[in-house]
């Protein structure tokens, strides 16, 4: 009689404030292990209380205010917990930026924004980002992460609780977090979450997804982004083994990764979809069987426009690891809910909606046709405890009819950080600028409505592209513009980043092409992208001389873009030019 | 396995590694070619390369090196300083 699995012991309702989570995680799974595939080299849970309480008392002494948000690195579990822990047990703000935030002048100006956005009353930084924080957020004081560490390690938890420590007079309506995951570089908006959105989260995962109490989780996303924070803030909640990598290690070494994940006995995986594409081309065909992946339960996909041949790839190329396809998981989730908004059922294989072209793009209606039509994933349910629904002009649409995704609940923002005007929408429902439908119950997402390239689970703006490119030499007047295009699998394209630049001189224009696509590759963290000549005021404007992107865009894609002097797409290879000794880049 | 530091060694070894990788012919891989020259790179391939070379040579290097659009020429002098630097580690 085989016994069914022993059920994770939910997080109780006592808990409702984020450093009692960990105060709770302390005292029910003092010994469950957090941190490196390596038990030797991971940490019991019990250790981010003792080491958060004590960060917490080092900050009360650096003069940290209740309220008042902490701006800190998203860097290894060991560190960042606690921290996390300190900042909310002082009745601080947390605010998670990513680990190499500052390190270069590109994410040092992203910080800025972020800092002067939300106001924050202290940096906390990685060694090498101080000292180019210092110089470019001069008023900001910024303290080394490391320090604060070790001095806290040392001195280690005070004997009687300094008075800031876990004021009795908090309220789970209090801000916790703020996610600057949305926004461009030069427009952060930091989604605000109370303590109460966060608890509501963390009840929600487990209740939608019931994992096991012997579960073990393994992933390598960065703890700055929803889906690796509150992901690993749930299984922290269950009392389940959390295995965690820092990104640049996975994408490093992805074979070494999956090799020590299944080592660990991983049963639960998460990621977005370039994840599975990714250890698709990591693992040769005839190694797949030196991998166990039969314990997998759950592959969880999300956070990222998912492909349905990518998922039947993957399902297959890693069959003879003993990997279900029944353990592939489609969700959406998104950082305005917190994360989760809906979840697919582990109970199937995940499942394609197979619609006609031409009705969803033209007549916004999810006409099903065969494999030859466009295949849309199956996203699932919502989560118990989200409202979902899809509305065109505030009306609710019926099922297979595609408009924006809008969402409610426990668990979802009030708004965005110190926003000017309110964002929320009547009856207490919140825009995705997600695009989608529903069909029998469930979610399917086929787009978005605004311009956001997503690569590597990192969001990316045109307008960023458009002010780093400016610069290029051999432009008219500086004029560039920058639009996202469509993937285009017969030319083997991706979805990518396009530029319409004007130029002045005769040509060639090798140096211009070599420039924008390098300064491109620098914000878009080494991807490339299609480079189109125009002559001067090639770029169409509208009366009063604002760039029409959306136009240019339809025009290149409809072939009717006739001024133009040449397309050289992202996947073209450029022939250096004359650059000189050591192959420095043209543009300095 | 003794990997010579003589540049000329590893630039052929280098130009392999990014070939395969990036899915680019070897003879467009030139000395003066930088990552983003070759087309569709994207971070995750860039640091896919970062992590081969550091296997196959044994060595750490800084990611950012990477994103900086630096040429093979210059990839090649980094590498052959980190081995340098390892050899003569190994021998103190």
């Amino acid at each position: 009689m085989s016994t069914s699995p022993e059920p994770a012991v939910p997080l109780p309702t006592t808990v409702t404030l984020l450093d009692g989570l960990f105060t709770y995680a302390a005292e029910r799974h003092p010994a469950q292990l957090i941190g490196s595939t390596d038990p030797a080299r991971a940490l019991p849970f019990a250790r981010l209380e003792h080491d958060g309480v004590a960060v917490a008392a080092a900050l009360l002494e650096r003069g940290v205010r209740r309220g008042t948000p902490v701006v800190f690195p998203a860097g290894d579990a060991a560190d960042f917990f606690p921290v996390l822990n300190a900042i909310v047990s002082v009745g601080a703000i947390a605010v998670p930026v990513s680990a190499r935030a500052g390190r270069n002048p590109a994410s040092a100006a992203r910080l800025r924004h972020i800092v002067e956005d939300c106001e924050a009353a202290l940096i906390l930084a990685d060694d090498d980002a101080v000292p180019v924080l210092r110089e470019v957020l001069p008023d900001v004081p910024t303290h080394p992460l490391s320090a604060l560490l070790a001095a806290a390690r040392t001195t280690g938890v005070p004997a009687t609780a300094p008075p800031g420590l876990r004021p009795a007079d908090r309220n789970p309506e209090d801000l916790a977090l703020i996610q600057y995951t949305s926004g461009s570089t030069s427009r952060p908006r930091g989604v605000a979450l109370t303590h109460r959105n966060v608890l509501a989260a963390l009840r929600i995962i487990p209740a939608a997804l019931r994992p096991h109490a012997t579960d073990v989780i393994s992933h390598w996303l960065p703890l700055s982004h929803d889906l690796g924070l509150f992901g690993t803030l749930a299984s922290l909640g269950c009392g389940i083994r959390i295995c965690l990598s820092q990104p640049r290690d996975f994408i490093k070494q992805p074979d070494a990764w999956l090799a020590a994940s299944c080592e660990a006995g991983a049963t639960i995986l998460v990621g977005p979809d370039f994840f599975y594409q990714y250890l698709v081309e990591a693992v040769p065909a005839d190694e797949v069987t030196r991998y166990d992946l039969s314990g997998v339960r759950m592959a969880l996909n999300g956070a990222e426009p998912i492909d349905p041949a990518g998922l039947d790839l993957f399902a297959r190329h890693f069959a003879p690891a003993g990997f279900r396809r029944e353990a592939q998981l489609p969700c959406y989730g998104l950082a305005e809910a917190t994360l989760p908004v809906s979840f697919d059922s582990p109970l199937r294989p995940p499942a394609v909606d197979w619609v006609d072209r031409a009705a969803l793009n033209d007549a916004l209606k999810a006409v099903p046709a065969g494999t030859g039509g466009r295949g849309i994933v199956n996203c699932g349910t919502p989560a118990p405890g989200v409202e979902v629904r899809v509305t065109a002009e505030g009306e609710t649409l019926p099922e297979r009819s595609v408009g924006e995704i809008e969402i409610r609940g426990e668990a979802v923002t009030a708004g965005y950080y110190r926003e000017s005007e309110p964002s929320a929408r009547p009856g207490g429902w919140r825009g995705t600028g997600d695009l989608g439908y529903f069909a029998d119950g469930c979610l399917h997402i086929t787009g978005r409505s605004k311009e956001i390239l997503i690569l590597a689970g990192q969001n990316h703006y045109p307008q960023d592209i458009e002010d780093a490119v400016r610069e290029a030499p051999g432009l008219f007047r500086r004029s560039a513009v920058a639009v996202v295009l469509p993937a285009d699998p017969g030319a083997g394209l991706p979805e990518r980043i396009g530029v319409f630049a004007e130029v002045a001189s005769e040509g060639p224009h090798t140096a211009t092409v070599t420039a924008i696509r390098r300064t491109a590759a620098e914000v878009l963290g080494g991807a490339s992208v299609d480079v189109v000549l125009l002559p001067a005021l090639g770029i169409s404007r509208t009366t009063s001389g604002k760039f029409q992107r959306l136009l240019m865009r339809k025009r290149l894609l409809e072939g009717t873009l006739d001024n133009a002097l040449a397309h050289i797409t992202a996947a073209e290879v450029l022939t250096a030019p004359g650059t000189g000794p050591g192959g420095a880049p043209s543009h300095g | 396995m003794a990997y010579s530091t003589d540049a000329d060694e590893i630039f052929p070894t280098l130009q392999q590694i990014v070939s395969d990788t990036l899915r680019v012919p070897i003879e467009q891989v030139t000395r003066e070619s930088a990552l983003s020259d070759l087309g569709m790179v994207e971070s995750i391939k860039l640091l896919r390369v970062a992590g081969k070379i550091e296997r196959r040579f044994d060595i750490e290097l800084d990611d950012s090196l990477f994103f900086q659009g630096v040429s093979m020429g210059r990839l090649v002098d980094e590498i052959a300083a980190q081995r340098a630097a390892a050899v003569s580690g190994e021998a103190a």
